[in-house]
């Protein structure tokens, strides 16, 4: 989908228009990515799929704001969903993840394999991962891309609270020190 | 949900909107939390920006999610949600012409204009209509009149199997709660009656539909005079 961008941009602006034509040729080409997004944060795929639908009424309904979130079209789309499906997940009942529940989607985290294939690929925020504690990168990575919630992550981590705040908050603030100098 | 401003860990106090920014980026707050976030997004530009900027650094980490296939009758469903039954696509053609690019140039000015209302990054889901509710009457020798009833838009679409007998009318009547039946209309002798929920009732409420079969032009009384068909409670389909 990343050499679609250009794309993109110009089929969301045409749905902003109340194309719908664009609008199908969108959701051709997203809707796969989008599903993705939502099912690996929500886990349930029945869960998902009213999520996926709900994200495109948003992108139906907003497109014509897209530009002053990003001009990154792509990148709009994933936030919008990820917000939907991060929501989606904080207002069932307790709000987290059960750990219990096995994650139905493989991790896509790198295996050894990825590391050599993709270390051209490798971004500055993967490098700036890499210099904090490999805990406290996982927390990072894992409550961006699987939705888990600082209670998710304490109890992952087996620590209280109050004490995986200041550990994400202090890796948040070394991460931003990092990218920023880069 | 506590939020920067606790913080008892040695990290400034002039760090805590950045980290409220970050916090709200990769989610890991509940959802009060998240709406206060959403409300400074829309009235603190400097917030607005910080969330931005968190999420220009994150965003490398959306390499990690894996396509999956929604199921094909997915697009159906949202096509009805968006557009209703009637989905047509959309006519072809459209963007060579020139009211389209008109339109285009009026778009980007709008575009410009709703710049001033802050980033939309998690858009409110549109006010859901409330699905139609529908009551089913059937008389003692069967015959079947089915009430579908809009609440959102305060309509009724009503079905008769069999017309009421010559020189009478099918009288509807609406009953809420333990209160006395109120007229909504007379049902037309034959294909579908529309007809509108009284002012004054709810039309959210648990009701109750009533048929009574009427002298010409309905009782004059304000309440049932004939004999009454049957009745049936609004349900959900």
């Amino acid at each position: 989908m990343k050499t679609k961008g250009e794309g993109l941009a110009d089929l969301i602006a045409r749905v902003a228009l109340r194309d719908r034509a664009a609008f199908d040729r969108l959701y051709e080409s997203t809707s796969s990515r989008l599903f993705g997004v939502v099912l690996r944060i929500l886990r349930d795929r029945h869960d998902a799929e009213e999520a996926l639908q709900d994200v495109f009424v948003k992108i139906w309904q907003n497109a014509s704001r897209f530009g002053t979130a990003t001009s990154n079209a792509e990148g709009w789309l994933v936030t919008v969903a990820r917000n939907h499906a991060i929501d989606r997940l904080r207002a069932r009942r307790g709000g987290h993840v059960t750990l219990d529940d096995a994650p139905e989607i493989a991790d896509k985290a790198p295996t050894p394999e990825d590391h050599t294939i993709h270390a051209s690929e490798m971004t500055q925020l993967d490098a700036c991962l890499g210099e904090l504690d490999a805990a406290k990168a996982d927390c990072v990575r894992s409550a961006y891309v699987d939705g888990y919630s600082y209670e998710d992550l304490a109890a992952r981590h087996n620590v209280p609270l109050n004490t995986m705040r200041t550990w994400l908050r202090r890796s948040l603030l070394r991460l931003r020190e990092c990218l920023d100098a880069r | 949900m506590s939020g920067p401003q606790d913080m008892e860990d040695g990290i400034g106090p002039e760090h805590a909107d950045d980290i409220a920014a970050a916090e709200y980026v990769l989610g890991v707050t509940g959802l009060e939390a998240r709406r206060a976030a959403e409300a400074r997004i829309a009235d603190d530009p400097a917030f607005a920006a910080a969330v931005l900027a968190w999420q220009a650094r994150l965003s490398t980490l959306d390499a990690r999610f894996e396509d999956v296939a929604p199921p094909s009758s997915l697009k159906r469903g949202l096509d009805v949600r968006l557009f209703g039954a009637e989905a047509r696509p959309a006519r072809p053609g459209m963007f060579g012409s020139l009211a389209f690019w008109r339109m285009t140039t009026a778009a980007a000015a709008f575009a410009a204009l709703v710049l001033a209302a802050g980033p939309i990054l998690n858009p409110p889901l549109p006010p859901v209509a409330e699905a139609p509710r529908v009551a089913t009457i059937v008389s003692e020798d069967g015959a079947a009149i089915v009430v579908v009833a809009d609440s959102t838009a305060r309509t009724l679409r009503v079905t008769a199997s069999v017309p009421a007998p010559e020189g009478r009318d099918h009288e509807l009547w609406l009953i809420a709660g333990e209160q006395a039946p109120v007229s909504v209309g007379l049902l037309s002798r034959e294909g579908v009656t529309s007809l509108a929920f009284p002012a004054d009732q709810d039309a959210m409420a648990a009701l109750t539909f009533a048929v009574s079969i009427e002298p010409v032009g309905g009782s004059t009384t304000g309440a049932p005079t004939g004999p009454v068909i049957g009745a049936g409670a609004l349900t959900k389909i």
